[in-house]
């Protein structure tokens, strides 16, 4: 890790470049909260809060991509690979989002390679930016260590008064902070400062976590016929909101999409969600998780449990969105994860 | 398969439907490839009696029409319901929760007597339906329309989501209305999807227009509106704008 600091004109002066050549992509105002979208201008970049209705994984895994295009001719089928990738830099990205994309790094990694995922993730830079204040009554980051983004970036910056720290993890993010003028090495001090003063920001003002952060997976296990499951499941309309605005959900679908014509289609993925009435309903119209509770189970355990013994860390980075999202309030892992606690079966 | 023969039939509706099922520009020279159209009110005057699939859009509004749903499911191998008013009855069903005798009079004035006008009714409450095209009107693409006849040429089911308007909502990144500055209630969640949250997309709110999710959640639904406010009654109405039909069951 090498670490800069540089003025903030001298970061917007490099920022107004990059938009030139680049596809340059970061939070922007979006009604009362923000959107991910390319920038025209500096100015439009919102730093900190609000948070982004969905998190950046549309940009690596799209709401709708073609996979393949395919075209019936004779006793032949044409089939070709389809994946549109952009060189692209993401600025403004937060540690919860780092840590969710560098989650995704290793999922999509693994046995079945996709060739799509992977092509999108190397035409990125990721430059994040540090959180000194909670975004939302919603976040949960610092619970779920979600707020260390660990290296998971090219480029992070921390707003250390008139000027930015910005540490780089790689080549590319070294060349990239480089390019602004009188960006020079720095010791960590300031930055060290001003992160144990926002970390005692956070802890006075996000919700606790009352297990231990290590023993959510057995605390899960444990509780498989827990009555919260039930409780907050009854009011669960199965909408999926939690899934598509979480940035560690990553499930699809995978959708045909024939031309009338009956002679060529297209082959697409799409953002699908576990806790829709149909996701595990399977051919047969057998549904292994009919029941909302169960599904909110499973949710929940694919966070707190199962890719937390996988991989060793919590797959809820604390965002918040499913939180904020959920309309009837029943979703948020943290609290689940208090209810068992304190509501010892 | 050779060419099926469609035939579209209107009843009560402003024929919205059919007009969105013309204006799909590129898509509808695509169509006429794969179908002959042998009666179209809209697009032409001549009308065939020949037909294998019955495009039908409306609701039943009157006795009249519910002889002639009747002939056309007879005659026809496939039947698909276009727009709203013919898949829940739609608007039209607002009047079923007033007053019938006051209402026509209010309508047809001394001349009441001579219209045979019922209830208001989806067409699949009185003959089967095969295929839905959902919406107020259809989605304007037509997109799902397309796709319906697409899986009819061939021979499977069509896709047509049965998750809740938020999913495509969610997808497209939009503040949800309960959550905007000033907050408007929303039938999303526990309507069907598939209109890629066209309303939300637009700053309204969701109105029901595809009609509910197979398993709609409406103890939690009127958690949530009368959390934004809404008492029962006009929770109510809400639902009576498209979804009326719903309340006394299909
Ligand atoms: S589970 Fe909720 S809080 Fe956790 S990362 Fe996903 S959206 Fe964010
Ligand atoms: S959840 Fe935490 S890390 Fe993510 S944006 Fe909010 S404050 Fe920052
Ligand atoms: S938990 Fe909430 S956001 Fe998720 S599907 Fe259920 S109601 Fe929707
Ligand atoms: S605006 Fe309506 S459809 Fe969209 S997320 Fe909110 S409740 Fe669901």
């Amino acid at each position: 890790m090498k670490n800069y600091i540089v003025k903030k004109e001298r970061l917007n002066d490099l920022i107004e470049n990059l938009i030139k050549t680049n596809e340059v992509i970061a939070p922007v105002a979006h009604e009362n909260f923000t959107a991910f979208a390319p920038l025209s201008s500096p100015d439009q970049i919102v730093w900190g809060a609000p948070q982004t209705v969905i998190p950046p994984k549309q940009f690596l895994y799209p709401q709708s991509e073609d996979l393949l295009a395919y075209e019936f001719s004779n006793d032949e089928v044409k089939i070709t690979g389809l994946n549109t990738v952009k060189e692209r830099i993401l600025f403004g990205v937060h540690p919860c989002d780092l840590n969710a994309i560098g989650q995704m790094d290793r999922v999509w990694a693994e046995k079945n390679i996709d060739s799509n995922y992977p092509a999108k993730r190397k035409a990125m830079t990721l430059v994040g930016v540090d959180c000194l204040t909670p975004c939302s009554p919603e976040a949960i980051c610092l619970r779920l260590g979600g707020l260390d983004p660990k290296g998971r970036f090219d480029l992070f910056l921390t707003d250390i008064g008139n000027s930015f720290s910005a540490e780089a993890a790689t080549p590319k993010g070294e060349a990239l902070i480089e390019g602004a003028v009188a960006a020079k090495a720095a010791d960590k001090k300031k930055l060290s400062a001003v992160r144990k003063k926002r970390n005692l920001i956070f802890d006075k003002k996000e919700k606790k976590l009352l297990p231990k952060y290590q023993d959510l997976p057995k605390l899960m296990k444990a509780n498989v016929d827990h009555p919260v499951w039930e409780e907050h499941g009854k009011l669960c309309y199965g909408c999926g909101s939690c899934n598509m605005v979480c940035p560690t959900c990553y499930c699809f679908d995978v959708q045909d999409y024939m031309h009338v014509s009956l002679v060529k289609g297209v082959r697409s993925r799409v953002w699908d969600g576990c806790m829709t009435e149909e996701f595990a309903k399977v051919a047969s119209g057998e549904n292994f998780r009919e029941d909302r509770s169960h599904r909110l189970r499973h949710r929940t355990y694919r966070k707190l449990n199962y890719l937390f013994d996988k991989w060793g860390e919590s797959f809820c980075t604390g965002c918040g969105r499913c939180i904020k999202a959920c309309l009837t309030k029943i979703v948020s892992p943290l609290e689940i994860a208090n209810e068992i606690y304190s509501r010892k079966i | 398969m050779s060419k099926p023969k469609v035939g579209f039939f209107s009843f009560t509706s402003c024929e919205g439907c059919q007009l969105v099922v013309l204006s799909m520009a590129d898509k509808l020279f695509d169509l006429l490839g794969a179908v002959e159209v042998v009666n179209f009110r809209e697009a032409s005057s001549y009308k065939g009696e020949d037909y294998d699939v019955a495009i039908v859009e409306g609701a039943l509004s009157t006795v009249h029409e519910i002889e002639e749903i009747r002939a056309i499911r007879q005659q026809a191998k496939i039947l698909i319901a276009l727009g709203a008013c013919a898949h829940i009855g739609g608007i039209n069903c607002i009047r079923n929760f007033d007053n019938q005798f006051e209402i026509k009079k209010s309508v047809y004035g001394d001349k009441v007597a001579n219209f045979d006008s019922i209830l208001a009714q989806p067409i699949d409450a009185v003959v089967k339906v095969d295929y839905y095209s959902r919406g107020c009107p259809p989605n304007r693409d037509g997109e799902e329309f397309v796709e319906i006849v697409t899986a009819i040429l061939q021979g499977k089911k069509p896709y047509i989501p049965n998750f809740p308007v938020c999913v495509q909502c969610k997808m497209k990144g939009n503040v949800c209305t309960f959550h905007k500055e000033r907050p408007i209630t929303c039938l999303g969640p526990v309507t069907r999807a598939g209109c890629s949250a066209h309303c939300p997309s637009y700053g309204n709110a969701c109105i029901g227009c595809r009609g509910l999710v197979e398993e709609p959640n409406l103890n939690a639904h009127q958690e949530t509106l009368s959390g934004a406010g809404l008492t029962v009654e006009e929770s109510l109405k809400f639902y009576r704008m498209l979804n009326g039909m719903m309340e006394v069951g299909k």
